[in-house]
């Protein structure tokens, strides 16, 4: 396999130096932050932040715990209001939702069957139920639970219980796709499969992702562009560009250039995992 | 690794053997469990017939059928294992649907609970059989005394209950419906009632055992008709083998009723054990 890194670019990205980049720009994120209340006292989550997605771009963002990268995500997806600046999705159709999120697998509805639950967002907009399940029923057959449609989640694996997940949000055919670490907490080989199903998932309708993770590995093998998120309070540190060609498979993770790549945002991000951890004694001396 | 294991009449035979073992055991637990109370009875029945148990107390199972066939012959057992029943059903739904309806308000806003829990809390603890004399002042000796310490005695089990159920969706499963644009109404629909019926069930299940308990206790005092009637009816004219007929027939009701509602939550709750 051939790939290519076309360099990466680290940037910080309070300049907004992207904002007239790309035209295509499907996520708009200007000066968005989070300040949350606790003990009385103002903590600073996520400083203003601003970010372009492009229209189908596969965007990760990394970052030590507590960065503000789950914040980020859950203002994208509506479940957080930003404390100030403004989020936009770019429509192309009234029709589709903005945004869907692949949970994790224990966001699947125990009380539901498996069919219902990835019609669940087609039939919270109002979508006819005979349509809502044949749109399900196709998303299940591309995660490969058809023979599990009518079952329900207690008989299914985690890892089919994701594959659940990833059909509910596909099925729904939202403007954006937003992922916040749906593998975590799968085994490492179900996590593998997950991956690739993902890839393979994505790249025949190629959605705008937004991904977030903890996971160097994950983030090169998924991801057109990597954002390192600095510990507290969180902030974009840098970016950097993947270029591996697309479809990729699991085959790119054993190659040096992958390698580079991964230890490249490991040396960026070490030091906010340090600062995170308040281990800077520790490390000072060896630097 | 012998070649007859690995072989594949081998495995084969091997499996069977095991299998039939453990049907076998299978059996033979049933067998016992149903053998145990039948050998009980008959004990009773000899130790009584030699005269080494007193009768006075203890009637021989023979009487206590014989009695039980008198009561089913004359109609009697009939009229009054109506009459607590319609008790029971009555007083749960005066009780029970207030109660489960409250106690989702609770569960859902920080508001309603604020208000009532002080004084949920407060009378939850009461024995409820402590104000039936309250009540048999207030309700007079009628039907509507008893429907009034049941409905209070389920009302307030399932207020608790269901608060807990409404209160413990876990915020995964609303955010999933949130995230997908559901309205709050359409959350509660599609989210926090299916997700609380578990614990809802429990409840009701835990109800209506108390309600069976509240029934009898307040059929002994000023009544005519129902189980708690016989009972206590046979006390005073010390008709022992009727009072063991009232016995064994409020135990059966209740074993047979919750294995209807066991079974009612397995066919409507499938998914109930993993939540």
């Amino acid at each position: 396999m051939s790939s290519t890194i076309r360099g990466h670019t680290e940037s910080s990205l309070d300049v907004p130096a992207l904002e007239s980049e790309d035209n295509a720009a499907k996520i708009t994120i200007s000066n968005v932050g989070k300040v949350f209340v606790s003990d009385n006292k103002l903590t600073t989550a996520l400083t203003k932040t601003n970010l372009i997605v492009r229209d189908g771009e596969f965007l990760v963002i990394v970052g030590p715990s507590g960065c503000g990268k789950t914040t980020l995500l859950r203002i994208l997806a509506g479940l957080e209001t930003p404390s100030f600046g403004e989020v936009k999705i770019a429509a192309s159709n009234s029709d589709r939702p903005l945004h869907s999120m692949v949970f994790q697998e224990r966001s699947i509805f125990p009380w539901m069957r498996v069919i219902d639950n990835v019609a669940y967002g087609l039939r919270v907009r109002g979508v006819n139920r005979r349509v809502a399940l044949e749109r399900a029923n196709e998303f299940i057959a591309k995660v490969g639970l058809t023979k599990f449609a009518q079952a329900y989640p207690h008989e299914l694996s985690g890892g089919m219980k994701q594959r659940v997940s990833i059909a509910r949000a596909f099925a729904n055919d939202p403007e954006v796709l937003l992922m916040d670490e749906p593998f975590a907490s799968l085994d490492e080989q179900t996590k593998l499969l997950m991956q690739e199903e993902l890839l393979h998932i994505w790249d025949e309708n190629k959605k705008t992702v937004v991904y977030v993770t903890h996971s160097l590995q994950e983030a090169v093998l998924l991801g057109d562009r990597v954002i390192v998120l600095s510990a507290h309070p969180g902030r974009i540190k840098a970016e950097v560009t993947v270029n591996f060609p697309r479809p990729r498979y699991h085959q790119l993770t054993t190659t040096p250039e992958f390698y580079a790549l991964t230890s490249h945002l490991w040396e960026l991000l070490k030091d906010e995992v340090v600062t995170a951890n308040q281990l800077d004694g520790l490390y000072t001396n060896q630097e | 690794m012998s070649p007859d294991l690995t072989s594949k009449d081998g495995t084969a035979h091997i499996s069977r053997e095991i299998l039939r073992a453990n049907r076998n055991r299978k059996i033979l637990h049933h067998s016992l469990s149903i053998a145990m109370p039948f050998f009980l009875l008959l004990l009773w029945e000899i130790l009584s017939r030699q005269g080494w148990i007193d009768t006075r107390f203890f009637s021989m199972p023979s009487q206590i059928a014989v009695a039980f066939w008198k009561l089913i012959e004359n109609g009697q057992l009939l009229k009054d294992v109506t009459a607590s029943l319609t008790r029971v059903l009555v007083g749960f739904a005066i009780g029970g649907i207030p109660g489960i309806i409250i106690g989702i308000l609770m569960g859902q806003s920080s508001v309603i609970r604020s208000l009532l829990n002080p004084i949920v809390a407060a009378i939850y603890p009461i024995p409820k059989l402590a104000i039936l004399p309250l009540l048999l002042y207030i309700f007079g000796l009628g039907e509507a005394s008893k429907y009034a310490v049941i409905a209070i005695g389920v009302f307030f089990i399932l207020v608790v209950n269901t608060m807990t159920g409404a209160m413990g969706v876990p915020a995964i499963f609303t955010e999933v419906g949130k995230e997908y644009g559901a309205s709050r109404l359409t959350i509660f629909r599609t989210i926090v009632l299916p997700s609380a019926l578990p614990v809802i069930f429990a409840g009701i299940k835990l109800a209506w055992g108390t309600a069976f308990l509240l029934i009898v206790a307040a059929e002994f005092v000023g009544a005519k008709s129902g189980i708690g009637y016989l009972i206590w009816n046979s006390w005073q004219v010390f008709s022992i083998e009727q009072m063991y007929v009232g016995l064994i027939v409020i135990a059966f009701l209740g074993f047979i009723t919750l294995l209807i509602l066991d079974g009612l939550e397995a066919k409507l709750l499938p998914w109930r054990k993993h939540v």
